[in-house]
């Protein structure tokens, strides 16, 4: 049985650290640098009000996540918090319309949260656009990188 | 007899079974699975989250019926739809 909740940065930190390595190595750019969570910045978010950590589990088993900043926008600092996603994962084989259940959810608590807008990327190379089309999100930026 | 013109309040069971017939059919024109049960996992059917969209809202026009997105974390089978067509 997939179950989909809040949970605390600290519940959900002990068990991610596999799916955490998967999803790096599944999508992760800069796979020379030490991939390291700031899990103490993270806290400090949450306790702030801050940060929203959403889990997937099947029976007590993390198979996803989906994490965000939930904060007034620095343009718009007078104006109702944004929800801007960090990242979200989903174990490969939990991927058939999990996905669509988690990103309802978090449009459901960042509503809940007094949120107005939300954020949310992909990259390049894994590109969700119709999938995110389909949820009533529209293409507003391009991102660029350069390593220097 | 069509759905529509079965009164689910008069004849709840009727219409369940029915409804759950229907169910299967739109299931089986929008995913690969051909045979489900009200037991069913939705994550067993064999479609992707576009796919799984398009099946969500193919349900909810057949039916008739709004799926609020607060719900989508509870439905977890076949007979969690069911439960929205009762």
């Amino acid at each position: 049985m997939i179950k989909i909740q809040v949970e605390t940065v600290d519940s959900w930190f002990k068990d991610a650290i596999p799916l955490i390595y998967a999803h790096w190595q599944e999508l992760g750019l800069d796979i020379d640098l030490e991939g390291c969570i700031d899990i103490e910045k993270l806290r400090t978010l949450e306790v702030a009000g801050l940060w929203a950590t959403i889990t997937v589990r099947e029976d007590e088993k993390l198979v996803g996540y989906l994490v965000a900043l939930v904060s007034p926008h620095l343009h718009y600092s007078t104006s109702p918090p944004m929800f801007i996603v960090d990242m979200y994962y989903l174990m490969p084989e939990h991927r058939n319309g999990n996905g669509v259940r988690l990103w309802k959810f978090a449009e459901v608590l960042a509503k809940q949260r007094g949120c107005i807008k939300m954020y949310a990327s992909c990259k390049v190379h894994k590109d969700h656009s119709r999938f995110f089309d389909a949820l009533g999100f529209r293409l507003s930026d391009y991102a660029f990188v350069k390593r220097i | 007899m069509k759905l529509e013109e079965i009164d689910k309040k008069q004849f709840p069971a009727h219409y369940a079974m029915h409804a759950m017939q229907r169910l299967e059919q739109v299931i089986a024109d929008n995913s690969p699975c051909k045979q489900v049960t009200p037991e069913t996992r939705l994550d067993s059917l064999g479609v992707d989250s576009l796919e799984f969209l398009a099946l969500m809202l193919e349900v909810q026009k057949t039916f008739n019926i709004t799926i609020p997105d607060a719900e989508y974390a509870s439905l977890n089978t076949v007979g969690d739809i069911m439960r929205h067509l009762a």
